[in-house]
């Protein structure tokens, strides 16, 4: 192999692999990258065993094909520290020589056929959608997963292709739920739902993100593929129950108010300042044309705050973990959300527009107010 | 079958001592007669846990008048004859002393029929008095009813713990002898419910699953080995079904239940390089050897055996289980294909990461931003160098320790103790009013657990009540959880029913609620506090060294250990021989 490439353009791919590089130290070869020369230029690829991706990079002359595979740690700050606009690449006996105006460098590699292949774009049933609509069902859903060590499907986010080309995408951490629903163009009308890793819909979200564009993507065996004009991704699905999200949606609500994102969103952020680990709690209490958001840490102090808000019903109250809350208003971009809930006990929906919507389930306090 | 009393010299070889130490005892020594019996379904029936009830009832051989009539006397067995028989034992039982033990701390009774009879016989031990033997109408096989377990000990019963515990016990028991035989057909039932029903089943593995569920039957591995002395057979569970305690290694010797350092010493081996330390394998193991390698008659519950020839048993189940992981593929889990990897590019490469990793150091030492260049500063995301993470005159070391300057030298404090303590000192005194602040799920999650956990979960029920965490049972094995303790923060119920168990079932058992409640808070304090290895934010450290003065004086955490050390201007300087 021999090229010769713009390095800010083969950085940023390798940057933009490093979060597929394995950090594990069990396995080095996850931690290499391999780099393909070829005669549609240069494709770099990474995997951590549960998702893989390839990526093209611009700016490269091909002037012998090949393949390399390199460790992401070393060949990375390489060329980011290097200060010439272009470098060459070479394979010298197992090693790459990379060369620029005063700099030589000779890294070892491995043998790249130990690799494992990624796979291909399936040929039949793929799906496509806007790289903004995905970026935006990505950034709506993948914050409301849960962390590893919880129930298994909750670490993944639920894909539902359905009629109509419909495109859903559900994350749900056990105590709140994130549901948007969209449209992706299915040709094949392929029906049907699958998990997919966080990690895997993060770097999809990116895929959408580096392209111009769509994406297009299908399910082959257990593993989800996507490809744009940027690269392709392969990702592991979850196996596992994720549960029914229909009906954890309450249909009808008590109490429906309509609330300023910013002003809640700032409300319930400062209310957090006297909360702690002890007492994540923020409670609401809406009475007529106002809500007053409260929180109290024994050894911290108190903190109230009003807002004005058109409501005429009953007093009604109603607590939450404030994070879950700051979460979604911070990534809402309308003005207003709609919040509904009907008692301290059940959950409460807030919803943004007609396509997203996001059920987080109450703190019960030690004395619940009558 | 004749019984016949038992020469004194070869009683008096028999190690004598309790056998029946509370309802599940009972239920062991009743359910392998039946198994002696050549019963091919066994039926029991408990009330309140087995105190007040336990009916055994089988379909096997049978005692007629003569057998039944001293059947409740002591050493009586049909089961061995002379003193060498003790070192050929093919059944269950051999001593002669369970019914007697039985019938001298309850009210028992025996009906029973041969296939031969027409009719049955039944006899009645009641205040240590045996009752002449009487005819009775009875189906053919044995029934034995054990009432009032302990009416006459009241030590006995009155550590007798709750109904849901003893059904634990219970559970487990039976649990152990019908993995032995899935031929059996077992059915349990407690106060009148159906608490299981097992019919004979296909394979070992599918009465695995009845009782352990479907995360570990779908995980079993196969293992099967024979030497000339030794048939091994069983199944083993990926390091990633693990537990905290080994309770669920069940190793079997001639189709008993067995607990043995020489096993558990070749399971904890094989596994070794494939788990953590804190967390210990799961297997099934069956081994099959001349009657004359093993002495059984080590302790009366049979519980212990002794291997003539240990090492060679270690070295024997060690290489099966070695052999069946490697087949498994148990390395690190391995998801998108693979390519088969070369042993010897494997080892080069192991070489080159390792020198990589023992020069990374060095190397990111010495790199510099690249002058002004046309791209941002070089920075692998991978090799980011660490920030450091400062508070005052405190800086967190090792993501596991803050250091701390203060007039006389230093302070070196454990970040994970010092959050337990003050969690601890937090809570307790808030649970006194109260039950603690609870976050409700959004969807229940139903844990299944093995049987005997489910009891034992159960019945923590009100007690974990007032820390938040509401649940139900559902089904004859499963939990619903409805809320946690929102002092968690991130709450996997699985994994808590599990370590909550295994605190609790240490030596000190937590009989009283006191007690128990104690050991939940050390618990919650534990799983909520940062953990060692964990990189704390600016704000987390802050916040930490903030509440140390609710700490207290003490400086231990919960479970006793140090959250502070402080090391002396003094102690420094004659470290450098400053002085
Ligand atoms: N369910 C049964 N069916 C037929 N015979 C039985 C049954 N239960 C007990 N017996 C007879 O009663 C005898 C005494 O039983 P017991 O359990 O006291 O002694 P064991 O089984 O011989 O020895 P161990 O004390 O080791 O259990 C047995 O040897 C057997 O002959
Ligand atoms: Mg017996």
């Amino acid at each position: 192999m021999r090229i010769v490439a713009n390095r800010e353009e083969l950085y940023r791919g390798l940057q933009r692999l490093g979060g597929v590089v394995s950090s594990g130290t069990q396995q080095p070869l996850y931690r290499h990258v391999k780099m393909e020369a070829g005669d549609e230029g240069l494709r770099i690829s990474a995997t951590d065993l549960e998702v893989g991706l390839t990526l093209k990079v611009d700016g490269v002359q091909v002037e012998e094909a090949g393949t390399v595979l390199l460790p992401h740690a070393r060949i990375s700050p390489v060329l980011g520290a290097t200060p010439d606009e272009s470098v060459t690449l070479a394979d010298a006996d197992g090693a790459v020589v990379i060369e620029a105006e005063n700099s030589r460098f000779r890294i070892l590699g491995e043998d790249p056929a130990s690799f494992p292949d990624l796979g291909e774009l399936p040929e039949d049933g793929i799906v496509e959608v806007d790289p903004d609509v995905l970026q935006y069902m990505v950034r709506r859903t993948v914050f409301a997963t849960a962390d590893e060590k919880g129930r298994y499907a909750l670490h993944g986010v639920l894909c539902v292709l359905g009629k109509e080309d419909t495109f859903e995408l559900v994350a749900a951490d056990g105590a709140r739920l994130a549901h948007v629903r969209k449209k992706a163009s299915n040709p094949a009308g392929v029906e049907g739902e699958f998990i997919i890793m966080r990690e895997g819909l993060e770097q999809m979200g990116r895929l959408a993100e580096y392209g111009k564009e769509p994406v297009h993507f299908g399910v082959l065996e257990n593993r989800l593929v996507a490809q744009n004009d940027a690269g392709r991704l392969v990702c592991q699905l979850i196996e596992g129950q994720f549960p029914n999200f229909r009906e954890v949606i309450p249909t009808e609500s008590k109490i429906n108010i309509q609330l300023g994102t910013q002003a809640l969103f700032s409300a319930v952020r400062r209310a957090s300042y006297v909360t702690t680990q002890e007492t994540r709690v923020v409670n609401f209490e809406f009475t007529t044309g106002e809500l007053q958001i409260t929180a109290e840490a024994a050894d911290v102090g108190q903190a109230e705050l009003k807002m004005p808000v058109e409501y005429d019903g009953e007093p009604a109250s109603i607590a939450f973990n404030p994070e879950y809350i700051e979460d979604v208003l911070a990534i809402v971009e309308r003005e207003t959300v709609k919040m509904r809930f009907t008692d301290r006990r059940s959950p409460c929906v807030l919803k943004s527009g007609l396509d997203y919507t996001y059920v987080v389930s109450p703190v019960i306090l030690e004395e619940p107010e009558t | 079958m004749a019984i016949h009393i038992l020469p004194s010299n070869l009683a008096n070889k028999i190690a004598a001592g309790e056998v029946i130490e509370r309802p599940s005892s009972v239920v062991k020594e009743l359910v392998e007669n039946s198994l002696d019996a050549g019963a091919g379904r066994i039926e029991l029936e408990l009330e309140d846990g087995g105190a007040r009830l336990i009916r055994v009832v089988d379909d096997g051989c049978g005692m007629d008048a003569d057998d039944l009539a001293l059947a409740f006397a002591g050493h009586a067995t049909s089961k061995l004859t002379d003193e060498e028989d003790l070192f050929d034992i093919t059944t269950m039982g051999f001593r002669g002393e369970a019914l007697a033990s039985i019938g001298a701390v309850s009210h028992a009774r025996i009906v029973s029929r041969t296939p031969p009879s027409d009719s049955g016989h039944e006899v009645e031990v009641e205040d240590g008095v045996i009752s002449p033997v009487k005819a009775c109408g009875a189906p053919v096989g044995t029934q034995v009813e054990v009432r009032n377990l302990f009416y006459n000990v009241p030590v006995r019963k009155k550590f007798l713990k709750t109904t849901a515990t003893e059904m634990a016990h219970i559970t487990e028991a039976v649990t152990r002898l019908a993995l032995v035989r899935p031929d059996i057909h077992f059915v349990l039932k407690h106060n009148g419910r159906r608490v299981f029903n097992l019919p004979p089943a296909a394979d070992r593995a599918q009465r695995i699953g009845e009782f352990f569920g479907r995360e570990v039957a779908d995980n079993l591995i196969p293992l099967a080995g024979r030497e000339p002395e030794l048939e091994i057979e069983g199944f083993l569970l990926p390091p990633s079904i693990d537990r905290r305690n080994t309770r669920m290694q069940y190793t079997f010797v001639n189709g008993r239940y067995v607990r043995n350092k020489t096993l558990m010493h070749a399971i904890a081996e094989a596994y070794r390089q494939l788990m953590t330390s804190a967390r210990r394998p799961v297997c099934f193991l069956f081994l099959t050897l001349p009657p004359r390698q093993v002495d059984v008659n080590v302790h009366p519950t049979k519980l212990e055996v002794r291997f003539r020839r240990p090492r060679e048993v270690h070295q024997q189940v060690l290489g099966a289980m070695r052999d069946c992981l490697r087949q498994a593929r148990i390395t690190p889990q391995v998801a998108l294909a693979e390519p088969e990897p070369d042993p010897a590019r494997e080892s080069v490469r192991r070489a080159i990461g390792d020198f990589f990793a023992g020069q990374s150091e060095a190397s990111s030492q010495g790199a510099r931003p690249g002058p002004g260049g046309s791209g941002a500063p070089g920075r692998a995301p991978a090799a980011q160098p660490r920030h450091e993470v400062r508070f005052g005159n405190c800086m967190q070391v090792l993501d596991s320790f803050i250091i701390e300057e203060v007039a006389d030298g230093l302070n070196i404090i454990d970040q994970h103790a010092l959050h337990e303590r003050i969690l601890y000192n937090k809570t307790k005194p808030r649970l006194a009013e109260g039950p603690l602040n609870s976050q409700q799920l959004l969807v229940p999650d139903v844990v299944e657990l093995p049987k005997q956990e489910f009891f034992a979960v159960m019945d923590l029920q009100e007690d974990l009540a007032r820390f938040g965490l509401e649940m139900e049972s559902f089904g004859d094995r499963s939990v619903i959880v409805r809320s946690f303790p929102q002092i968690l923060g991130n709450f996997d119920a699985k994994s808590f029913f599990e370590e909550l168990l295994a605190e609790l079932e240490g030596p000190r058992g937590a009989r009283k609620v006191d007690g128990r409640l104690e050991k939940i808070l050390q618990l919650m304090a534990c799983r909520a506090a940062v953990k060692a290895g964990q990189r704390l934010s600016p704000r987390q450290l802050r916040d930490l060294l903030e509440q140390r003065a609710e700490a207290g004086e003490s400086g231990n955490c919960p479970h006793g250990r140090p959250t502070t050390i402080h090391l002396s201007r003094a102690e420094l300087d004659r470290k450098f021989h400053r002085t």
